[in-house]
């Protein structure tokens, strides 16, 4: 079956032909009809998360607050590096019980995740977190990320700026959901 | 009663000076999304939408936008909130 045959077949009998987001009674969102391609990068997540466990990639997650003062900034450090670092982890480990979770969808060859109300934040500022991560380790900057995308016959930075947009639009439609509720 | 006069010349006040106000500066990066940014805002400091987005777009803009002034300890929470949320901040004195 076609991905065209897929979408027609989905829409016909009621499902997403595109991923969705749907609030549960107590709360929790559903993430459906979500493609393959989507479902493998947000499965990635978890490995993307845990670089950012090393040294260098530190400094891009938490930067320094008092850049130009070594004395305070060390101080900071020793008062709220760790728990900084702590909560980013255990938001990370949030989001990567919740993946376990994905299972295939009612659309055929699309897949779902349940996100309980509470993780949302966990969800969010991972996603913001694994954006962040990719473009450090492979150099994306401003430029490369007004660049036109190249589907053609794309190099290693086109693919992970792909997997930057396709956070973003996880990241979008999570955000317009709460939005939708007035927050969390 | 009796009202013990204190001569204006020879009476000693202890100097109390308040603490100098601290900044707290968002900077932008190209990374992080407009609307995520303006939804941190809005956790953050509950700001509404409108001054949140105000916010963002400074820092869109002009590189930085000062979110919040006041005393240290206080402006030391509001960034690490901040950072929990992986936005470039920095803490510097208010002039």
């Amino acid at each position: 079956m076609t991905e065209e045959e897929d979408r027609e077949k989905g829409e016909g009998e009621g499902n997403p032909a595109f991923p969705v987001v749907e609030r549960e009674e107590d709360g929790a969102l559903l993430l459906r009809g979500l493609p393959q391609g989507i479902a493998a990068v947000l499965l990635e997540l978890p490995d993307i998360l845990k670089q950012g466990e090393e040294e260098d990639l530190r400094s891009v997650l938490h930067s320094r607050v008092y850049p130009d003062e070594p004395e305070r900034e060390e101080e900071w450090n020793k008062l709220m590096g760790g728990e900084l670092f702590h909560l980013f982890a255990d938001r990370a480990r949030i989001l990567g019980r919740d993946l376990e979770g994905m299972t295939i969808d009612s659309s055929p060859r699309r897949y779902r995740v349940r996100i309980p109300g509470k993780h949302l934040t966990a969800w969010i500022s991972s996603l913001a977190a694994a954006r962040l991560i990719l473009a450090e380790r492979f150099e994306v900057d401003e430029e490369a990320m007004r660049k036109e995308r190249d589907f053609e016959e794309p190099g290693i930075q086109d693919l992970v700026i792909w997997r930057i947009d396709v956070l973003a639009l996880i990241q979008e439609m999570l955000l317009l959901s709460g939005e939708a509720e007035g927050g969390e | 009663m009796s009202q013990t006069k204190t001569d204006p010349e020879t009476e000693v006040r202890p100097e109390t000076r308040l603490a100098p106000p601290w900044n707290v500066v968002v900077h932008d990066d190209p990374i992080n999304l407009m609307s995520y940014v303006t939804d941190v805002f809005m956790k953050v400091f509950g700001y509404s939408r409108s001054k949140a987005r105000r916010h963002m777009l400074e820092v869109h803009t002009k590189g930085r936008s000062v979110l919040w002034t006041g005393a240290r300890e206080q402006a030391e929470i509001y960034a690490s909130k901040l950072q929990s949320f992986h936005l470039r901040t920095t803490m510097e004195a208010a002039e």
